[in-house]
C-alpha cells in the first residue's frame, strides 16, 4: 500500500501548502516535520498499533498523521472539542496503544484525561504529551498488551453513534485518494489557489480537503483557532478565492467579513459546502457576492464524497464519476472508492448499513427528477447537522437521563439561523431541578456542540403507537415556540 | 440597560449560571462560548439591545462581557 507521503510530495516544488495563524509552512518544512516525527516514534514498532491523536496545531497534526501513516500505524484523530464523558467514551471503544496530545487546550486538561484513562486500563500505553508539540514528555504505562491490529487500517474516524457507543469509520490512503481527486475536480484546485478551509481536521472531510491541498501544490489557508475577527484577517492576508466549510459557517463568517472587511468573501470565486442540508435560495442571501459559484457536496464523511450540487440553482444533486447509485425504497444506496470500509469493532453496525456487495444505505430518501438529477426529500435516519458538526440525538438523551432528577429525555432537531440546525431537548423530572442546572449538567461532561441549545421540561412524553412521537413535539415546539428562538 | 441586565441577557440566550458571569469574563475562556455561538449570541443581543450586530464585531474588547458590554453603552448614549 503506498504511504501517503509519497502520493502528496511527489512534485520537485516547494511551494506554501499550509497557512495558519502561526504561519507559513513550505512542502518542504512539512516533509521535515515529517521526518521529525517519524524520528521521535521509529522505536515504537507502530504496525498494528492504534495512535491517538489530539493535537490542535495543524501543521503538526498533518505531519504527525503522515508520519504515523508511513510507520504503519492506524491514525486515530481526536477532537479537542471532546470533554471528559464523551472523550473517555471513544478511548475505551478504540483503545489506542499510544496517544500523543497537548496538554491542555481551551482550558480543559487532556492529558489528565489521557493519564487517568490509560492508568485505569492495566494495559500498555504510552502517552506523548507536549505544549508546542516540538518537546515531548513520554510515560509509559504498565500492564497486558494491548491487542494488535491485524491486517492495516490506516485511519479511524471517530463519530458519535446512535447507542451511544462511538461508531469509528475505517478508511484507508486509497480511499482518501480517490477523495482527493473529487475534492481537485469539484473545487477546480490549481496550484495557484489560497483556499481557506474550516472543517475539523479530525473528521473524514477535513482530512481529506486539508490533503488535497497539499497534493495539489495549492495552499490551504487553515485557521487553527475558531476565531471569526482574526479568521477574516487571515482570509485577507492570504488572499483567498476558494473556500471549504459549511453552510452556518460561512454564513458566520459572511456576516462577520461583511461587518469588518466586505472585500475578503467579495474576492471568493469558488464556495464548497458540506455537513448540513441546504435549502433553495441559500447562495441568494450574500448579495456581495453575486459572481461567486456556490457549490454543495453531499456525503463527504461515510462516503468521502458522492455527490453535488449548484447552490445557485434548484437544490438537485449529480453524482461524481466513479460514483455508483442505486434507489430502493426511495432511500439512496452509494458504492464509492471513496467510501469508508466498514465500522471498526461493529460489525451488526457494518451489516446494518453496509450490504455485503459494498452498498452503503446513506438514510436519505432521494427522488430522480426528469433531468436524472437528485432531490433529498427526507432522512430516515435521526441524526442532527449543528454547525457542520453531527449529534446523535440518542447520546443526548442517554446523557440528560444520567441526571439524577431525569425521569425521561427526548431530544430532537430544529431549524436555527446560525447553527443550520439546534438541538432542543424535551425533559421530564422528577424532584427539584430547573433548567439551568440541565444545562450547566451538559456543559460540563460533553463537547460544547453537544449541549442541548433548548430544553422544555415538560410532563409527559407523547406516544403513539408504543413509540416516542418525537413528530408531535416538534410540532408542538414550532407552534409554541416559532421553531427557531426559544 | 444596566449591566446586571445585560449578564441576565447573556445568560439566558447562552444558557450560563448568571453567577459565573462577571465583567473581566471571556467568552471563550471563562464561559466557555466558542466562536460560532458568539455570533449566534451577537445577532440576539443586537435583535434584543437595537445595537447593529456590525458593531459588536467591530468593537476593540469584543472577548470580554465587559468590552461588550461597553458597546451596548456606547450605542445607546449616541442613538
Amino acid at each position: 500500500m503506498s504511504k501517503l507521503r509519497d502520493l502528496l510530495f511527489r512534485k520537485n516544488e516547494n511551494p506554501i501548502v499550509l497557512t495558519t495563524f502561526s504561519g507559513d509552512y513550505t512542502a518542504q518544512n512539512i516533509t521535515n516535520m515529517i521526518d521529525h516525527y517519524v524520528e521521535l516514534l521509529k522505536n515504537e514498532k507502530l504496525a498494528g498499533k492504534k495512535v491517538g491523536l489530539l493535537i490542535p496545531t495543524i501543521p503538526s497534526y498533518l505531519s504527525l498523521v503522515l508520519a504515523i501513516n508511513q510507520l504503519g500505524g492506524t491514525v486515530v484523530p481526536l477532537s479537542w472539542q471532546f470533554r471528559k464523558e464523551d472523550l473517555l467514551s471513544v478511548l475505551s471503544y478504540l483503545n489506542p496503544h499510544i496517544v500523543l496530545t497537548v496538554k491542555e487546550f481551551d482550558h480543559f486538561s487532556f492529558a489528565d484525561v489521557f493519564h487517568s484513562w490509560a492508568k485505569d486500563s492495566l494495559e500498555k500505553t504510552v502517552i506523548y504529551e507536549s505544549t508546542d508539540c516540538k518537546e515531548w514528555e513520554v510515560k509509559s504505562y504498565g500492564g497486558k498488551e494491548r491487542p494488535i491490529e491485524t491486517e492495516r487500517i490506516d485511519f479511524i474516524c471517530c463519530s458519535s453513534g446512535s447507542t451511544g457507543t462511538p461508531k469509528g469509520l475505517v478508511i484507508g490512503a486509497e480511499t482518501l485518494n480517490f477523495s482527493i481527486q473529487i475534492l481537485t475536480e469539484q473545487n477546480k484546485i490549481q496550484p495557484s489557489d489560497r483556499i481557506f478551509l474550516n472543517a475539523p481536521p479530525n473528521a473524514v472531510f477535513g482530512i481529506s480537503a486539508l490533503l488535497t491541498g497539499v497534493y495539489n501544490g495549492a495552499r490551504v489557508v487553515f485557521p487553527d483557532r475558531f476565531d471569526f475577527p482574526n479568521m477574516i484577517k487571515l482570509m485577507k492576508e492570504n488572499n483567498c478565492n476558494k473556500l471549504m466549510s459549511t453552510p452556518s459557517i460561512f454564513k458566520a463568517i459572511y456576516q462577520v467579513a461583511k461587518a469588518i472587511n466586505p472585500d475578503v468573501v467579495k474576492q471568493l470565486e469558488l464556495v464548497s459546502l458540506t455537513g448540513e442540508m441546504m435549502t433553495e435560495g441559500y447562495a441568494e442571501q450574500f448579495d456581495l457576492m453575486k459572481d461567486c459559484a456556490f457549490f454543495g457536496m453531499y456525503g463527504t464523511s461515510e462516503i468521502g464524497g458522492a455527490m453535488f450540487c449548484d447552490l445557485r440553482k434548484k437544490i438537485e444533486f449529480t453524482f461524481y464519476n466513479g460514483v455508483d447509485h442505486k434507489i430502493s425504497d426511495n432511500e439512496l444506496l452509494i458504492k464509492s472508492p471513496s467510501a469508508f470500509s466498514y465500522y471498526y469493532l461493529n460489525p451488526e453496525l457494518t451489516e446494518a448499513m453496509v450490504t455485503q456487495d459494498g452498498w452503503i444505505h446513506t438514510g436519505d430518501l432521494v427522488q430522480e427528477n426528469k433531468a436524472g438529477k437528485f432531490e433529498i426529500i427526507g432522512r430516515k435516519k435521526d441524526i442532527i447537522k449543528k454547525g457542520g458538526q453531527q449529534v446523535i440525538p440518542s447520546e443526548i438523551e442517554q446523557h440528560l437521563s444520567r441526571h439524577k432528577h431525569v425521569k425521561q429525555a427526548v431530544v430532537i432537531g430544529t431549524p436555527h439561523p446560525i447553527f443550520g440546525e439546534q438541538i432542543v431537548a424535551f425533559v421530564v423530572t422528577e424532584g427539584e431541578i430547573n433548567k439551568e442546572e440541565l444545562f450547566y449538567f451538559c456543559s460540563q461532561s460533553i463537547a460544547r456542540y453537544k449541549v442541548p441549545d433548548v430544553i422544555e421540561l415538560i410532563d409527559d412524553i407523547p406516544v403513539s403507537q408504543g413509540k416516542i412521537d418525537k413528530i408531535s413535539l416538534r410540532k408542538w415546539y414550532e407552534q409554541t415556540r416559532g421553531g427557531v428562538k426559544k | 440597560m444596566r449591566f446586571d441586565q445585560f449578564c441576565t441577557l447573556i445568560s439566558d440566550i447562552a444558557h450560563i449560571p448568571p453567577e459565573k458571569i462577571q465583567s473581566n469574563s471571556t467568552f471563550r475562556d471563562d464561559l466557555g462560548i466558542d466562536s460560532l455561538q458568539m455570533v449566534n449570541l451577537f445577532i440576539e443581543l443586537s435583535e434584543q439591545t437595537g445595537v447593529g450586530f456590525d458593531h459588536f464585531v467591530k468593537s476593540e474588547d469584543i472577548q470580554t462581557v465587559g468590552g461588550v458590554y461597553q458597546q451596548v453603552i456606547y450605542k445607546g448614549e449616541n442613538q
